[in-house]
């Protein structure tokens, strides 16, 4: 009794139950309080903020704070743009960007690694032969090479990242598919007569979903700077639209006069950036089996 | 071993007339037109005809193609550049080591920063110094490399005015663009050292090593370090490829006359002689030194040997 009590007034979390795990998770709380806070902002700051391409040339380049938290609490940037509508907008393409292209990419890996990892044969060999050719080329490189060829904007970003990125997915779902097709309940599956479509969806995908959705939740952030480099660049998404990229590319010429227009958005990238890390950092602990 | 390595040349072989058929189709395909840029404010269709038959494009692919490969082959001339008229080879062999002494520098301030972190932090685990590591390098990977170089640059060329902003000339013009390379790298290299010496330092030997009596330099660096050295050999063999193609970026921001430069130059200009034979530059690259870490693997640990 006296026990319960002492813990409850500690207020330890209990490792054991699914909640206790979870709301003891630090890292997963912080990191899913960081990217839901930015999605939020992202889904709910446009239909509050200011237009973000409203050019006002009498306020053009005004500091951060130099209003109060009024008007353009972040600044505004050389062409008099509210730096904080700008902000939010591009924290939409960002996720966007981000969001979609991780679906597609882990969409198309997993299935391949399944098909991959439980037929095994001719197929395992051309699908895994086939991901270690592109595996080979690092996607930033090959994205802006991509990215250089095609016509910019987000459709051929998306496009493009989907396109590269499967392979990583895939290559983790094989492995975890080798293994679980290893396990006794699929064998048993089989010899009750079930087929391999049903074997596939009711034991070997519940298997790979934890793998999954911590591959995935880590990409995102790989998808998210490579969406800013190629904007950065010029040959992702394109001026005026607000990306973080276009943001910090543009502001490069008026470091001197205005630093706040490159040197905000990086900062709410890397934010964005450190949340999907700690998520999936946090998923990963709360996801495997303590031992 | 031989045969592997032959079968594994010939791999490669394949690769690489794949990605050069893949560029020089996909090039041409795109709507990048030489003779949009060559004539500025776009170029009207009897221009247009006239510029693609002096390049040779008016031809169909595959017999574009045959003769890229037949002068690649023969002579090793992968053509001259549409704009400088300089041979392809030419430019971009000036531009190799531009970029390499854009990443050596770099990678060396990684490897002298990170390993000797991620070995501390190893040695004293869960101490404040080991939580202080892992959490700066944590936030420190979340920034974008071209954002920490714009920051380096206003602070350290507006404000403090110690460094040149862009060029390549002297040796304070190197800090900046090395330094906006190695700090979003280190991190890696950090933790990498640290969890492989967090691994090896679980294992029996290290406590046989300490039973003996050896000393603690002794254990960690003769036992538990060499054999993080494997692995982290590699890692960063294959990240030191890659840096050079991801320096695009930098080599952008500081203007320097790298080997991602001019691809991402060559491309966005329709220079198709240049812009294939640096993708193929890439290509070889990744390929060759893929292979040539697998083969390491065999020296470096006598435990793994190929049929």
């Amino acid at each position: 009794m006296r026990h319960a009590r002492l813990e409850r007034a500690l207020r330890r979390r209990s490792s054991r139950t699914r909640l206790g795990r979870f709301l003891g998770n630090r890292r997963l709380l912080l990191g899913l309080v960081l990217v839901a806070g930015i999605a939020l902002v992202a889904a709910v700051g446009p239909y509050l903020a200011p237009d973000p391409n409203a050019i006002v040339l009498r306020n053009r380049s005004i500091a951060p704070f130099a209003q109060g938290f009024g008007q353009s609490p972040l600044g505004t940037d050389q062409l008099g743009r509210d730096m904080l509508s700008r902000i939010v907008y591009g924290a939409r393409i960002s996720l966007t960007v981000g969001v979609v292209s991780t679906v597609v990419a882990a969409l198309v890996g997993a299935v391949l690694g399944m098909v991959a990892g439980f037929f095994g044969g001719k197929t395992e060999f051309g699908i895994m032969r086939v991901t270690d050719l592109i595996m080979c080329y690092p996607f930033t490189i090959t994205s802006i090479i991509a990215a250089a060829l095609l016509a910019p904007g987000i459709k051929t970003i998306i496009l493009i990242f989907s396109a590269f990125g499967w392979t990583s997915y895939c290559r983790v779902i094989h492995g975890v598919a080798l293994s679980v097709k290893q396990e006794l309940y699929v064998e048993a599956s089989r010899a009750v007569g079930a087929s391999s479509g049903w074997i596939l969806w009711k034991h070997i995908l519940p298997g790979i979903l934890p793998s999954l959705v911590v591959s995935a939740t880590l990409q995102v952030r790989q998808m998210i700077l490579g969406e800013a480099t190629l904007s950065f660049l010029g040959i992702g998404i394109q001026p005026p639209t607000p990306s973080w990229g276009v943001l910090i590319s543009t502001g490069r010429e008026y470091l001197s006069t205005a630093w706040w227009i490159s040197t905000l958005p990086g900062i709410a990238l890397a934010v964005l950036i450190l949340g999907f890390s700690l998520l999936g950092d946090g998923l990963t602990d709360y996801l495997n089996p303590r031992l | 071993m031989l045969s592997y390595v032959l079968r594994r040349l010939v791999v490669v072989g394949i690769g690489l007339l794949i990605v050069s058929f893949g560029i020089f189709y996909g090039i041409r395909r795109s709507p990048i037109d030489p003779a949009n840029t060559m004539i500025p404010g776009g170029a009207n269709a009897e221009e247009k005809a006239r510029i693609h038959a002096a390049l040779g494009l008016d031809r169909p692919i595959l017999v574009q193609y045959g003769r890229f490969l037949h002068g690649a082959f023969t002579r090793f001339d992968f053509g001259t550049s549409y704009y400088s008229h300089e041979p392809v080879t030419r430019l971009v062999l000036q531009r190799v080591p531009v970029s390499l002494s854009l990443v050596l520098p770099a990678f060396l301030l990684v490897l002298c920063v990170g390993i000797p972190t991620g070995f501390l932090a190893a040695i004293r685990r869960n101490s404040l110094l080991d939580y202080s590591v892992v959490g700066a390098v944590y936030v420190i990977q979340s920034f974008a490399d071209f954002w920490i170089a714009i920051v380096l640059i206003l602070v350290f060329v507006v404000r403090i005015p110690i460094f040149p902003a862009f060029g390549r000339a002297g040796p304070t013009s190197f800090v900046l663009p090395a330094l906006s390379l190695a700090i979003p790298l280190f991190g890696r290299v950090t933790r990498f050292v640290r969890a492989g010496l967090l691994d090896v330092l679980q294992h029996d030997y290290i406590r046989t090593a300490r039973s003996k009596g050896a000393s603690a330099s002794r254990v960690y660096v003769k036992h538990a370090f060499r054999n993080v050295l494997v692995p982290l050999v590699t890692d960063t063999s294959m990240q030191f490829v890659w840096t050079i193609g991801n320096a695009i970026v930098i080599e952008e921001i500081f203007a320097w006359p790298g080997i991602g430069r001019l691809t991402i130059n060559a491309i966005r200009l329709g220079d198709f002689p240049t812009a294939q034979l640096c993708v193929l530059f890439f290509a070889v690259m990744f390929m060759v030194v893929n292979l040539a870490v697998d083969i390491s693997y065999t020296f470096l640990d006598p435990r793994i040997h190929y049929a």
